[in-house]
């Protein structure tokens, strides 16, 4: 059943910025990935590690982290309607694959993440794992879509 | 098991299946809706064709990563379809709305 075509309302919104919806999907997923990174870098800041790397207080690393995960959260949203809701499930070839199978994982992952700092009653091991495995879900999925685009298509806005 | 142990898990296989549910529906499918028969301008159509779809198709629209479109026989409505859809690696979506229609009639025209 198909409830709409939202498809021209979605393209004059984010053609307002970008020169079509496919690049428009790829920057925000870019600025998304890039936050991805920050995120490791911060969450390893507040877990004793990297220190030299990122040389920041606790409380502002953490401070960073919430903001940054935040937006990524954010800027995947446009994206997240678009694939799911109007492209939706499709397997022609091993890299459509790979993305929407990890497509389907992303905001699984976030959920039970979100979940396991909220609780806090479990091994110490659980949230970096989950952690790492959202920024692993977000780099297959970046590397498989805006990657590609830009190298096979165009890279501009 | 406690209820916390087994609620982080469950989240998530939860909200995954729920995602790849709305995938399989996707109910704002613009492929699945009626195309819109809006004329398309073949001139547009090249501009649009060269920073869209060059990369892969070639300059020239003989091919490159993906298949010449010339001499293929396409008609304005199966581009559109194509370009709304996707097809092999090719993303749905490229180009939408009116320079979807311009770059279906630039297509069209070179694969007669």
């Amino acid at each position: 059943m198909l409830l709409g075509d939202v498809s021209s309302t979605y393209s004059d919104i984010v053609e307002t910025v970008f020169s079509s919806t496919i690049a428009a999907k790829a920057w925000l997923a870019t600025g998304a990935a890039a936050l991805a990174i920050v995120q490791v870098l911060t969450a390893s800041r507040m877990w004793g590690k990297l220190r030299r790397v990122v040389p920041l207080p606790f409380a502002t690393a953490k401070r960073i982290h919430r903001w940054s995960g935040r937006i990524a959260v954010l800027l995947t949203l446009p994206v997240f309607f678009h694939c799911v809701t109007m492209l939706g499930w499709k397997t022609p070839d091993a890299r459509v694959t790979a993305h929407v199978v990890a497509g389907s994982f992303v905001y699984g992952v976030l959920a039970a993440k979100l979940l396991v700092i909220r609780w806090k009653a479990y091994p110490h091991w659980v949230l970096p794992v989950l952690g790492g495995s959202l920024a692993a879900v977000l780099a297959t999925l970046w590397l498989t879509s805006a990657l590609w685009y830009f190298t096979n298509v165009r890279f501009g806005f | 098991m406690t209820k916390r142990q087994v609620a982080p898990p469950l989240l998530l296989v939860t909200v995954t299946l729920t995602t790849f549910g709305l995938a399989k529906w996707h109910p704002f499918s613009s492929a699945a809706a009626p195309a819109a028969s809006v004329a398309g301008d073949p001139l547009r159509g090249r501009q649009v064709f060269v920073v869209n779809c060059s990369g892969c198709h070639g300059m020239d629209a003989t091919g490159g990563i993906g298949p010449s479109l010339r001499g293929v026989g396409l008609e304005p409505a199966e581009v559109e379809q194509i370009v709304a859809s996707g097809r092999g690696v090719m993303p749905a979506g490229v180009v939408e709305g009116q320079e979807a229609a311009d770059v279906a009639a630039y297509v069209a025209g070179i694969s007669q």
